[in-house]
């Protein structure tokens, strides 16, 4: 799997209301961050990248899907875009919900502007927090699946605190060819020390 | 009728019984007949029975002596020591025995349905029957006696106990409360009492004066003044009134005034006691329950006023939110834009003046909308059968005027449910008469409705159908917001407010096509715990 140089992040506002819209659109982006307006939950879900960072800021009461059905509807699909949602003041059972379903936070209308940035900048921290540890994770299943099958095998008997002598005789093989096999593991996995080689997780996804 | 408990207190009272006993037994010895002397009339009877009721049967040995000693005490020496002994014992224990039934059989107070004045009259039938059959019945066994005479006797002695006993022992068993309501009324009341009151002396006054032989024809006349009474005053009062006219008989009997034979007179008292209770009691359960249906009618109403009231500032603190928002950011941006161009200080305050304003909006607002949300629900259990006949009796005219037919079908045990009666009331009357609307609409002429109740494992449903014409699907999402409405009367909120009570309990509510009876069908499911408390906030 490849990465793509990730684009910048982005403020995706879902509202049905075009007036709340166009002001938090023009708000976000006089704050510096970009944003993209959306009149409702479905021409979101038409469009959606999986490239897209940032977060998502949806009102939580449309016509045909709400914004607790989206954030759903995006669980579903595996979309770990943070959610924010925009609730009336005072709505305590939905707002609950909303939370325990995973949004990262929620924002009482009307919203004063700086804990709207407050809000949405963590929102987005959190979302490159997660991309940047799936970046990582893409990398380590890339890099562990260049390895034979040989070194992979030395590779996990190093995990489980093996000495070399130990593995040559658990593998069949002499003392010597683990060094080399280990050697290159560890070219390979653009490793310097033991402790680099140990933090790749043991067998994180088949090779 | 208060049952007393204290031992102290029973004392006094039986003291006060027996003193009350021999008294009235005394003043009452009138026209004595046959050798122990049966009298007319017997108020003492009601006496023990009330105090049999009250105290207990265990003290109907205080009856024994109570009738021991007014023998004595009025008729000097007794005829015979074994008679008197047998038939005071014999008395004793019957009342006793049915004071026990009554205290069985009547709830508390003594009399509230007519079915109670019903029962009473019944017991008090059968057990004075009851006594008079063993207390003449010893004195045949002691004394010789005609044939003739026994009968006479005994039904002398029935008459005289029963009318005693339907005269007094309701009106000695009322309980405070109601005698405290008595006595304000009659103070609201006393010159329509003293009227009644007048009128009834005033007809005994000229029955007396007629002959004789005409006097029995003229005493049906005192049914007017009781009627009335009854009518006015219920039972207790008409009670009062053949009490006063029984007491003018004896006094009648008692000074040698010319009168009917008396088991003629016993006749009269015992249908104007009958009457008199029983009307009385006809009066007071319609007046109660037209008392309660009043009250349940300002209730509910007052209830679906707030319910309106709540509704429109909800949607009307949405609605007006959504710009408030809108224009509150946009002030933001104002602000945001104008800081570069800093020309005018006053420009930056004046925007945050109008951004504070918009926001005060928002809030006056959101309080409106919590004035009629925060805290108003009750807990308490409801009878979900209960409430339904209750919603289905307040549209009963509306069902026979539109010809529906409606059917209320319940699982069995269906439990309670902790929720606030009137609220979940609205919600049903507004389901049902929307049905009622809806049947009236359709062509059909089998018009129905079904109210289906089920306890599942953890929700409680209740589901409306009707034979109307359903809704389309394109209205069916608009179906529960405010102000949506297929009537040309009506302001469109009925379902609206329900789906908010439902949810504020915790429920929700879903409108979709009835498959068996073809119309629309609206199923409101309230799980079995109503939620915390702060989500009503």
């Amino acid at each position: 799997m490849t990465v793509e140089p990730s684009p910048a992040p982005t403020v995706f506002v879902v509202d049905d209301d075009a007036a709340i819209r166009d002001a938090l659109g023009l708000l976000i982006s006089l704050k510096g961050m970009r944003a993209a307006l959306f009149a409702s939950a479905a021409d979101f879900l038409a469009v959606y990248q999986p490239s897209w960072r940032g977060c998502l800021l949806s009102d939580l009461k449309m016509p045909q899907m709400n914004g607790l059905e989206l954030q759903r509807e995006l669980q579903q699909r595996g979309v770990t875009l943070p959610v924010v949602l925009l609730t009336a003041h005072g709505d305590v059972a939905t707002t609950r919900a909303a939370l325990k379903n995973g949004a990262v936070d929620f924002l009482e209308k009307p919203v004063s502007d700086e804990i709207l940035v407050d809000v949405l900048t963590n929102a987005i921290r959190i979302d490159a927090a997660r991309h940047s540890e799936d970046v990582e994770r893409a990398e380590a299943v890339s890099l562990l699946s260049r390895l034979t099958p040989r070194e992979r095998d030395v590779l996990d008997l190093l995990h489980e605190g093996l000495q070399h002598r130990d593995i040559a005789a658990r593998l069949k093989i002499s003392p010597r060819t683990v060094e080399v096999y280990k050697a290159r593991m560890m070219e390979k996995l653009q490793c310097r020390t033991l402790a680099d080689v140990l933090r790749f997780g043991k067998r994180p996804g088949s090779s | 009728m208060t049952l007393i408990s204290s031992p102290k207190r029973k004392l006094l009272l039986a003291a006060g019984y027996l003193v009350a006993y021999v008294l009235l037994a005394w003043l009452c010895y009138a026209r004595p007949l046959l050798a122990p002397g049966i009298t007319p009339w017997h108020p003492q009877a009601g006496l023990t029975l009330a105090f049999l009721v009250v105290a207990g049967p265990a003290w109907c040995a205080v009856t024994a002596i109570a009738a021991v000693v007014s023998e004595l005490v009025i008729r000097g020496e007794p005829g015979s020591v074994l008679a008197l002994s047998a038939s005071s014992v014999w008395i004793a224990v019957v009342y006793g025995t049915f004071a026990t039934l009554l205290r069985h059989l009547l709830p508390h107070p003594l009399i509230r349905t007519t079915a109670d004045a019903a029962k009473f009259a019944g017991v008090g039938g059968v057990a004075s029957l009851v006594a008079a059959a063993g207390y003449v019945g010893t004195f045949v066994a002691t004394s010789d006696v005609a044939i003739a005479d026994v009968w006479r006797g005994g039904a002398r002695y029935w008459f005289a106990d029963l009318n005693g006993i339907l005269m007094l022992t309701p009106l000695l068993l009322l309980d405070g409360e109601r005698r405290r309501a008595g006595w304000r009324a009659l103070r609201a009341r006393h010159l329509e009492a003293l009227a009644q009151f007048a009128l009834v002396l005033g007809l005994l006054w000229i029955i007396f004066r007629l002959p004789v032989d005409e006097q029995l024809r003229f005493f049906y006349l005192l049914f007017v003044p009781v009627i009335w009474i009854a009518l006015r005053w219920n039972w207790s009062g008409a009670l009062t009134a053949v009490l006063v006219i029984q007491s003018v008989l004896i006094f009648a009997a008692e000074t040698d005034l010319h009168t009917p034979r008396f088991i003629d007179l016993q006749f009269l008292m015992l249908t104007l006691g009958v009457t008199a209770l029983l009307l009385g009691a006809v009066v007071a359960e319609r007046r109660r329950s037209e008392v309660t249906l009043r009250e349940r009618d300002a209730t509910l109403s007052s209830a679906m006023r707030f319910a309106v009231a709540g509704e429109l500032a909800s949607t009307l603190a949405h609605e007006l939110n959504q710009p408030i928002t809108a224009l509150v950011s946009y002030l933001n941006a104002a602000q945001i834009l104008a800081a570069p161009r800093a020309a005018d200080e006053r420009l930056h305050t004046t925007l945050q003046k109008a951004t504070n304003e918009a926001i005060r909006a928002s809030e006056v607002m959101h309080r409106l909308r919590n004035l009629y949300i925060g805290g108003r629900s009750r807990r308490e259990l409801v009878d979900l059968h209960a409430l339904c006949e209750a919603v289905a009796a307040g549209l009963a005219d509306r069902l026979r005027a539109t010809d529906t037919k409606l059917e209320l079908i319940a699982d069995s045990p269906l439990p309670k449910i902790e929720a606030d009666a009137t609220q979940l009331e609205i919600v049903l009357h507004n389901l049902v008469a929307n049905a009622i609307d809806a049947t009236e609409q359709s062509q059909r002429l089998d018009r129905r409705i079904e109210i289906r109740l089920g306890a599942g494992t953890q929700v409680f449903t209740i589901t409306i159908e009707d034979t109307g014409p359903g809704f389309s699907a394109e209205v069916a999402p608009q179906l529960f917001e405010p102000f949506f409405t297929s009537k040309s009367s009506g302001m469109g909120l009925g379902l609206a407010i329900s789906r908010s009570l439902v949810r504020a309990r915790g429920g929700e509510i879903v409108a979709e096509a009835s498959t068996s009876l073809g119309g629309a069908r609206f199923q409101v499911t309230l799980p079995f715990a109503p939620p915390l408390d702060e989500d009503a906030s």
